[in-house]
Order: structure tokens, then sequence, then C-alpha cells
């Protein structure tokens, strides 16, 4: 009986035993293979010419050597460049991947029969860092770079022997193997987002274009803008890759530091536009966006477009003319048979030039440059929509005063609204509120400036300072504006520039001197000076005193403004496919009875 | 014929193998058979384990099956956004040559980890390309070796087959083994896929599966104990009156008719219990009337027959005197004298052996037993049956041994006892001789006597010992037999504690066994001579099973016959030494029948083999 109890629990044992978590088991399948859903781009990588392909011409191998350095990371830029290096010569020099310096071909690298040297003559119109920003250079000037490119014994074609410590690319391999983007940053006040343009290798693949934005947004915006624009919030940092669009739709996924501001809701509204803005080519019908530990969120109307000033800009512009001292209307513009807005009836008089803005919230502001009995006074004053507002005059030191310019028009008491106007080859400032012109710290090379444009975003500036054109980028808090550290435009079409305007958000309008000969020609340039085109390319030789334009919406991507005006020589031209000059007839409102050689001036529009 | 002599072998093996553990298994199957306590707990256990073990599999198994199921639900929408969030990451890579990759590998793997709910618990998680040997696989933890984990079997499913697929693993961690829910898929990408394989410990669920398997066994083990402790119960409730049952039966079997079981309730058992108790009672009444009745014939018998000898004896006085006179009658006068004389002796030894018999009914008979020399009292039987011998023309041969024989008896009873067989024998001699043949060995003292006959018919072995049987009632008698004879000696003998027992067949004579202890009060096994006789043990069957039947019968007994002549005895001794060896079974078969009732009742079957050998009609006695 023991012995049955005994085997009865053994079995009963040995099946319980039997029936727990087993230690290993077959393979089994549970089903096929997730399929993807995400399509792919056809985009593929430009061709890169080689050393080979080059042959025996030096020439050729030069011209290819100076694009060598376009890749999308160094490493594989110093490769490209190594490989049109003799070994001995590559193993002295260029063994770590520095920053490409771009430059501009000054004619055709000279290569002389019989001689292995060749000669490079060139401007450097930056240095292209890491993440895409075109830096300004320290060089001023044709730069002249020598090397020698000879054949080896035992291997085919050519090699550079000899060359610059530096890896260089010309201004058209940076147009044909890169790609510029704009990204934006919003300005301190959180008003308007300041556009940075960035160069990306046409080697990375169009999946990963929008994470190398995202990491260049996180990675804050280029020096020259730092005072001016915002970097994202501390800590913010992207959770793995941005994948390619699948279902229309981008994702985003980033540490939060957004999230973790005081007014979380509005930094990430404000980030979440700042991306679609930055990522605006790239962005299908959704953008999910999930920061930290916050919850996913889908966004997929425009609206963001009006974080962008530029697109806040009216299609038309309201243009104006001064005539007989008078502001005017110009007729075939926007509103034109409305009156005058902000400024009263019996302010409009004795005026010399004026600006008027309108803000955000629809707030006017004006700034109107009399003369009155030979002394000159801006009269400067603000009023809501509709009303006009009372302006109260600020004395003006001596010297010849530029035109006024609205920079800021903010709501926000703090900041209030800034205007900016040369005075005697000075910058000064002055507001709305106060009676008092404060004077500008130029930290650029000394000299005189002769004109001041504002971007539509309100902080960065276009300078004209002894015949050079200037970037700056203007931070403004209680103790007034300050304007960062310069940066110089390299333009090589103009000799010396005397007016500029901003033609879209990232490129400007400059008149000036030819660089190859005495004509003046309005041309087109991007800030960094990579890249211009002549809009104008002969408009005799005056030159001209003051250019107006009105920023074209970035949206319609034209790279040309609709309406370009100029002056030179005392009289007003719109620029069309040639200079058309304006007339009295021009006017909105009819002139009976016209004085005789008065004309209309110092046109501008309300910003 | 090798394979016909292994199996032999094997055969034979077998058998010792059965036969040992049959002779182990023996006590154990011996209290099998007696106790229906054992049977009913046994079954029970038995029962209820196969049924508590069933369930407790059934419910053990399907905890573990829960279990685990949840544990691969819980993996398996774990694993598809895992698996989601790699192919997006690697959505932006467009060829497995993409420098960036295994960064992008590596982020996910950690990106992975990190987020996961279960990592701190162990989880593994490996990215692998089996399809692209120059990325190197990236694990989340690598100080646990996973390619343990990782069969081939599974990879191929995953990176060639392109399955979803899952395996339990499980593998040594820091000395401990680990269960592992291993659960790989393909992750696609725009250059085919690579694998993520998601490695879960499945430690919780193996300790929940393993402490409700325990707690499942430990239920059902005490559920099965206390089944049959229960079962034990119920039986013994029910066990307990019917074994008081038995032992009250077997008491009252044996004589205590006062004995009575406890009534106790109401229920079955009570009712059997007083069942019992009324037919207790009932046979008690019954067996004491019957007693009574038994008591009260014995007394009227030993009443009348003490009344009887008083006139008797005055009769006897006047027919003495008569017979005396005889001579002075007239010759039919004188003739009725003598008739009268022979009758008269007749009824006085008919009252005598009926005084005799009422003694051993009445349970006065007392053994007085003493050392005696048994030659002598043979020679001296042999001596007073001489002349009744002559007169029927028998001799009488005696074989005695020349040594005295001793033996702790009554000579009175034995003298008795043998001048009862050798008057019947020299009665039914029908001129042959008869044989009176003493034997003795260290337990026992045989006295055989024989004749030649009619002898027996089959049967009357057992009927020649009861009182007042004839084999033939018709024939006359030349000597006046009592008929109780053979009763009175088989009662002498029992008084010894010995055998008497007899052996007969038609036409072959008959012979009668006397055979009692050397010592008073000894048990007898074995008697010194056989009951067959030899001549007939050898002519009829050398196997003698029917004899040692026969020789178990004894019946009451016969005669005080007359004992006409009786030869000298001639040396019986070669008889002696052989005889116990050949009827020692049938002696020691035949014990018990010292008591005359136990020992008849076995006769009949045992009887009927000689029976058909018999030829013979010759009744076994007469008065």
């Amino acid at each position: 009986m023991k012995r049955g109890l005994l085997a009865t629990v053994l079995a009963g044992a040995l099946l319980l035993a039997g029936c727990g978590i087993p230690e290993n088991t077959e393979v089994s399948k549970v089903s096929d293979g997730p399929r993807t859903g995400a399509s792919f781009g056809q985009d593929d990588p430009p061709d890169k010419s080689t050393r080979e392909e080059a042959g025996d011409d030096t020439a050729l191998l030069v011209k290819f050597y100076l694009q060598a350095a376009a890749a999308s990371d160094p490493d594989t830029s110093l490769k490209q460049v190594q490989s049109f290096l003799s070994p001995s010569f590559a193993a002295t020099t260029l063994k770590a991947p520095t920053d490409v310096k771009v430059i501009h071909l000054i004619g055709t690298p000279l290569v002389n029969p019989g001689s292995d040297e060749v000669k490079v003559s060139a401007l450097t119109v930056g240095v292209l860092s890491h993440n895409g920003v075109l830096e300004a250079s320290e060089d001023k000037g044709v730069q002249t770079y020598s090397m020698t490119v000879s054949s080896i014994t035992g291997k085919d074609g050519l090699f550079v022997t000899k060359a610059p410590p530096v890896l260089l690319l010309t201004d058209e391999g940076l147009e044909d193997y890169y790609h510029q983007h704009t990204i934006y940053f919003w300005n301190r006040d959180h008003t308007a987002l300041v556009p940075d343009v960035r160069y990306l290798s046409a080697d990375v693949p169009s999946e990963q274009v929008p994470q190398e934005i995202v990491k260049w947004m996180i990675e804050g915006p280029a020096s020259w803008l730092a005072g001016a624009a915002e970097p994202l919030p501390d800590g913010t940092a992207l959770i793995g890759n941005v994948p390619a669009v699948t279902n229309n739709k981008l994702q985003i996924n980033l540490s939060g530091g957004s999230a973790q501001q005081p007014d979380a809701q509005a930094a990430l509204d404000r980030l979440r536009r700042q991306l679609m803005w930055s990522l605006r080519q790239f962005l299908p019908r959704v953008l999910e966006l999930k920061v930290g530990n916050g919850p996913q969120t889908d966004y997929e109307s425009n609206d963001y477009y009006t974080s962008n000033a530029s697109y806040r800009l009216a299609a038309t512009p309201e243009r104006f003319v001064i005539y007989n001292e008078q502001i005017r209307r110009v007729s075939q513009s926007a509103a034109s048979t409305d009156p005058i807005p902000v400024i009263r009836p019996e302010n409009n008089r004795k005026v010399r030039a004026a600006a008027l803005a309108r803000s955000f919230s629809d707030r006017g502001y004006a700034a109107l440059v009399t003369s009155d009995a030979g002394k000159q006074a801006l009269q400067v004053g603000s009023a809501p929509r509709g009303e006009q507002a009372k302006l109260h005059p600020v004395p003006l030191p001596g010297g010849s005063t530029g035109q006024p310019v609205w920079a800021i028009t903010s709501d926000d008491a703090q900041t209030g609204a800034i205007g900016l106007i040369t005075v005697g080859g000075r910058l000064y400032s002055f507001s709305p509120d106060d009676s008092t012109l404060k004077r500008v710290n130029w930290p650029g090379p000394s000299g005189l400036i002769s004109a001041v444009s504002v971007a539509p975003d309100g902080r960065r500036l276009a300078l004209v300072v002894n015949g050079e054109l200037y970037v700056a980028a203007m931070t403004a808090d209680g103790s007034g504006p300050a304007l960062s550290t310069p940066r110089r435009v390299e333009i090589y079409r103009l000799a010396d520039v005397t007016a500029a305007d901003w033609g879209t958000e990232s490129s400007l309008i400059v008149a000036g001197t030819r660089s190859d000969g005495d004509r003046v020609a309005i041309i087109e340039t991007e800030l960094d000076g990579a890249r211009s085109s002549e809009v104008l390319a002969d408009i005799g030789n005056e030159h001209v005193s003051y250019l107006a334009a009105y920023p074209v919406n970035p949206i319609t991507q034209k790279s040309l403004p609709d309406v370009m005006e100029y002056m030179a020589n005392g009289a007003t031209y719109d620029i069309q496919t040639q200079p058309v000059r304006i007339n009295i007839a021009d006017l909105a409102d009819p002139i009976t009875n016209p004085p005789p050689g008065v004309i209309p001036v110092s046109p501008f529009f309300l910003r | 014929m090798p394979i016909r002599r292994t199996l032999r072998v094997v055969r034979r093996q077998w058998r010792i193998v059965v036969r040992r553990a049959r002779k182990v298994s023996a006590p154990a199957r011996r209290a099998w058979r007696r106790s229906l306590h054992l049977r009913v707990v046994t079954l029970t256990l038995v029962a209820s384990s196969l049924l508590v073990g069933g369930f407790g599999w059934f419910i053990a198994d399907r905890s573990t099956q829960i279990l685990l199921d949840r544990a691969r639900d819980e993996v398996s929408s774990q694993m598809s956004g895992k698996v989601d969030y790699a192919v997006s990451q690697l959505t932006v890579h467009r060829t497995e040559r993409d420098p960036k990759l295994p960064t992008t590998i590596s982020n996910t793997v950690t990106r992975l980890s990190d987020g996961d709910p279960t990592e701190s618990g162990g989880a593994l998680l490996e990215l692998r390309a089996d399809n692209y040997p120059d990325l190197k696989p990236v694990i989340s933890d690598e100080r646990i070796d996973a390619s343990a984990l990782l069969t081939r079997e599974m990879r191929y499913s995953v990176a060639t087959e392109s399955q979803v697929a899952r395996q339990i693993r499980t593998i040594d961690v820091r000395g401990e083994p680990v269960k592992y829910l291993v659960w790989g898929s393909p992750v696609p990408t725009s250059f085919g896929h690579v694998e993520l394989y998601y490695m879960v410990p499945l430690t919780t669920e193996d300790k929940a599966a393993n402490e409700i398997r325990a707690t499942v066994a430990v239920t059902g083990l005490a559920l099965v104990l206390l089944l049959g402790l229960l079962a034990g119960l119920v039986t013994r409730m029910v066990v307990t009156p019917v074994r008081v049952a038995a032992r009250t039966a077997q008491r009252l079997s044996a004589g205590l008719l006062d004995q009575r079981m406890k009534v106790d309730g109401e229920d079955d058992l009570a009712l059997l219990a007083a069942s019992f108790n009324q037919m207790a009672a009932n046979l008690q009444r019954q067996i004491v009337r019957l007693e009574e009745m038994s008591r009260l014939q014995r007394r009227f018998t030993s009443d009348v027959s003490h009344e009887l000898r008083t006139p008797l004896t005055t009769v006897r006085m006047a027919a003495d005197l008569i017979f005396s006179e005889r001579d002075e009658f007239e010759p039919a006068v004188a003739r009725s004298a003598e008739l009268l004389q022979a009758e008269l002796d007749r009824f006085e030894s008919l009252l005598t052996d009926l005084l005799e018999i009422s003694r051993f009914d009445a349970g006065f008979a007392a053994l007085d037993a003493e050392h005696s020399d048994l030659v002598p009292i043979i020679e001296r039987v042999a001596e007073r049956l001489a002349g009744l011998a002559e007169r029927v023309g028998v001799t009488i041969e005696l074989r005695l041994p020349d040594t005295p024989v001793i033996a702790e008896v009554d000579p009175r009873r034995v003298e008795r006892i043998l001048r009862n067989l050798v008057g019947n024998a020299v009665e039914h001699g029908e001129r042959r001789p008869v044989e009176v043949t003493l034997a003795t060995d260290d337990a026992a003292v045989a006295v055989t006597v024989r004749d030649h006959g009619v002898g027996l018919k089959p049967g009357e072995e057992r009927l020649v010992f009861n009182r007042f049987w004839r084999a033939d009632p018709s024939r006359a008698r030349q000597t006046g037999g009592t008929g109780l004879g053979l009763s009175i000696s088989v009662e002498d003998a029992r008084l010894h504690g010995g055998w008497l027992e007899a052996w007969g067949e038609p036409g072959g004579g008959a012979q009668f066994r006397l055979t009692v202890p050397v010592r008073s009060g000894d048990r007898l096994v074995a008697a010194p001579l056989p009951l067959i006789p030899r001549d007939r043990d050898k002519a009829i069957d050398p196997t003698p099973p029917p004899t040692a039947a026969l020789t178990s019968s004894a019946g009451p007994a016969s005669s005080t016959g007359p004992a006409s002549s009786t030869g000298p005895a001639s040396s019986a001794g070669q008889a002696s030494s052989s005889a116990p060896a050949s009827s020692a079974a049938p002696a020691s078969s035949a014990a018990p029948a010292s008591s005359s009732a136990p020992a008849s009742s076995a006769a009949p079957a045992s009887a009927a083999i000689p029976a058909s050998s018999a030829l013979g009609d010759e009744p076994a006695e007469v008065l």
C-alpha cells in the first residue's frame, strides 16, 4: 500500500512537474515579418568628379580638386581631397579634416604650359563649418593660392603634389554639391522667426535631411545671429532619428528642454512653428511632434506661416513717395485711395523722408524727417489702427540724414518699438515714446554708415559702411538696441556699395559700382555672398543714393521682390526689367498745377 | 536453437522472478485479501490520486499556459512597438553602407532598452543584421552572452525566412538558470531587413508557475490523504460492527451461547446486530432444549437399565435354580430352562453394555491409566477366545514382539477393545486364521486385528462403529452380540486419546487397528502399523489414497461378542517397523478423528474409492 501510495504521489509530482514553463522550446513562428510602409526618395547624390576623370588636363584637375571638398561629412571631404594628392604629399599635409574654405575664383586658374605650378586667385566667400553655416572669413581681398600638379611615375593621370593646407571649395562647387536650406530661430521677444541660411551636402539622402536640419536647430543659430536669435531651450536633443516620411507624416521626437519651461504650452507652440518653418520644404501633410514626456501632437495646418514676419507682409505693398515735402501714395498700389495712415494731415508737411510701419497687432508707427527752415528734426509717433498719431519731435544732430526705418514694432512694453536712422555717418535709434535719439554703437570696422535697412524680422540689419555691405543682428533689451559683430558680405560683382535693402528674408538687393568697370549695377545677393545675380546690370554711372525693396513672401519662392525702387541723381526709379522713372503721374492723388522741378523722391513702403 | 535456449533461460528467470515477487508480496496479498478496510482505503487513495492528480495537472497546466500567454501578449505588443520604432529609425538609411547606420543601430538599441519597462528586470534587446556581416550586432547589455539565447534556428527563421518567431531558452545568468522568452522580428529597411530580438526573462512567470504547482501539489496531496483518512474512517464505521459480528459468531460457534452483539442506534448495522442476537437466542434455546432432551434420553436409558437389573437379578436367581434342576425336568422343560439361561446371559450383557454406554454418554467414564505391558493382555484375550475360535474353526495367530510393550493405558479397557475386535474377527473369520499384530514406536502402540472373512462393503467402515448397526440384520447369529461392542470400543479408544479404525473390502476380509499413545495424554501423529494389510495394499493398489481416507473413519464399535477360540499369536514384529512410514500421512490426517463425530463426517467422500474395488458383502460386525 505504501509503495502504491508512493508511486501515485510520484506520478502526480511528475505530471505536475511536466506542466511548468519549459526550459527550452522549439522555434515557433508567430507571423510573417512586417512590411515597410515608408517610401524612399529617388534623389541620387550628384556624381563627383574624380582625379582619374581629369586625365592629363591640369586645368580640369584643378577645377575638380577645388570641388573635391564637397561632402556630407568632414572625413569624406578629406578623403575626397586626399584622392587628388600625391601619396607623398598626402602623408605630410591635410591629415585631419578642417573647415572648408569657400572661394570665388577670380579668372581661371593660371596654368603655364611646361610648368607644374598653378596659380589660383580667389576671393574668400566664407568658411563652411560643420553645421552648414558659411561663416565670414577673415581673408580680405584676393588671395592667391599656388599649387603644383604633376604626374607620378607608375601611376596614371596627374596628382596635386603641393597645395595650400586648407580644404578649398569653389562657390560653383558649393552650388552644385550643396543645397541651401533656411532654418529659423525665434527672435528674443518671440515675435518673429529669424532666418538662418545653411548648406547641406547633396550627398545626404533626402530621408536624412530633416534630421540634419533638426540637429542644426539644436546646435543653435549661426554665430552672427547669436544675440538676436534664441536657441532652442537647454536640454533639447533629438531622440533617435527623424524617420523618413511615412503615411504623409513626419515624426520628430525631442527630449524635453522645451517642455520644462514655465510657459510650456507656448514654448511648445513656438517650437513647432519654428520646426515647421525650418522643415517647410520637407513637411508632409502632418508633423507629429513629441517633446519629452509630453503627448504626441499632430500639426497639419498652415497656421505657422504667420510666425514669419516676411509672410505677414502684405502681398502688394502700400507705396509712398515724398512729393513736394509731403507724403503721397503711389497709384496702382494697395490702398492707393486711402488717406496717409497714422499721420495727421497737418503733420504731413516739410517732410524729407519718412517711415511708416504697422505692428502685428495693427498699431501704426510713423517717423518723419522734417526740415523746417534748414533745421532737421524727426517726428515720431504711434497710434492704434484707424487712429492718427500725435507726433512728437526728436532733435537730430547735425550731418547728412539717411532714411529712417522702423526695426522693431513690438507691442511688448519692455521692447517697445525701435526705429533706426543714420545721421552724419552714425547709427541712431529712436522710439515713438522717447524724445531723444540714442546712438547705436557700431562694433565693426570704423567708417561712416551711409545706409541701414532692416529685415522683415526686425532683428537683422543690412548696413552700408564705407562702401561695403555688412549684415548684423540687433538685440534690443531695456537699455536700447545693440549690434552683434557685423559680418561683411563679400560681393565680387561690385567694387563698392551705395545702397541696399532686403529683397527676401535671406537676400539683399544691393546697388553699387560694378567691379569690372565704373558702371552702376543693381544685384541680388545672399547674405553670405555665396551666390549673387544681377538685377539690373547697368543703370548708368550715377550712383544710387537710396534703394527700397519690399521683401517677398517666402512662401512664393520668388528670389526677387515685386517692387524695388531706387534713387539716383535725385530721381526715383521703379525697377522693372529696366529702370522706370516715377513721375508725378504715378502719384495716387492727381496734382493739379505741379510746381516745376519738384519730383517724387524718397520712396518707401508701409512695412 | 540458441534462441530457444535463451528463451528457456529467460522463461526460467522470469518464473524465478515471479516466484520471488510472489513470495515477497505474499504478506501484502494476504493483507489485501483479508482486509476490506485496506482495500477500500487503497482503492480510495488510488482513485482520488488519479482524480486529484488529473485535476491538479489540468489546473497547473492551465495556469502556466495563462501566465505564458500573458507574457507572450505583453512581449508581442511591446515588440511590435519596438519594431515600429526601429523601422522608423532605419528609414533614413538607404543602403547598408551608410556610415551613420551603425550609430543608428546602436542608438536604437539604447533608446529601446532605456524606454523598456522590463529592462530593469534583465530584458535584453539585440539588433542584428545577419544578412549583412559588416554590420556588427548591438545588444543592450554586453554582460550577458546572448549567443546562447539566440539559436541558429531562431536566427534562420527571422533573418532568412523573414518570420516573426519566438522561443523559450534557458541560460545561466550569474550562476542561476534563467528562462527567457526570445522574440525575434525582421525590421524592414530600404536595403533589406535587419533583425530585432527581444529577450525577456520569465522569472516572475516561472516563480508564479512553480508556486501554483507547489500549491496544487500540496493541496492535492492533502486532499488525497484526507480522502484516504475519510475512507478509512467510514469503512471502519462499517467494518467494525461486522468484525464484532464475526467475532461474536465465532464465539457462538465455539459454544459460548450467551454471546450477544451490542445494538447501537437504529441503522442497518443495529438491525444486523439485533437480527444476529435474535438468531443467537433462538439457537441457544434450541440447543438447550435438544441437550435437555438428549440428557433425558440418556437418563432414561440408564434408569431403565438400572431398574431392569434388580428384577433381572431375581429372575436370574430363579433361572439359575431352574437351570440347575433341569435334569429333573422333562426334556422339553429342560430345554426351555437352557434357553432361558442363555437369553438371560444375553440380556445381562446387553444391560451391562447399555450401562457402559450410558456412563460414556453421561461423561462418567474415567481412564484408569497405568503402565501396562500389552503383550500379556493380547495373549489373555486370545486365550479367552480360543474356545470360540476352536468352535468356529478359526485359528488366532498372534504376532507379538518379544519384548514387553509398555504403554500408559487402562488395561481393562484395552482388553475389552481387543476382546471385541478379536471376537468379531473370529466370528466373521470364515474358518480362516485371524491375525493379531502388535507393534510400537516411541510415541504410539498399534494393534491390528485381521480377518479374511467376507469383508466390508464400501462405506461400512464408518457404519461398523454405529450403535446397534448390523450388516445383515436377518442373518442368524451364532453368538449373541449386543450391537454395542464397537461403539464402546471407540469410546474406550477415545478415552485413551487413541484411534480405532476399520478397513475392509468385500471378499478381502477386514482389518481393525487400535492405536494408543505410549504416554497418556500425548497427541497421536502416526501409527506404527498400517491400517491396510500389506497383502491387500500390494494386491490392490500400490498407492494408498483410499485407505488413507478410510482410516480416518472411526465409528462406534462393536462387540463384546463371545470369542470362542483364539489362536496363539504369531510374531508380527516385521510389520511394526515399516508400518508408521506407510501410514504416516493417513494417520496424521486422521488425528482429530479420535472424536468420532467430525471424523465420520469426512469419511463418505474418501470411502467411495475402495468401494469400487470392493467385492464382498460380508457384514462388518455382529452382535
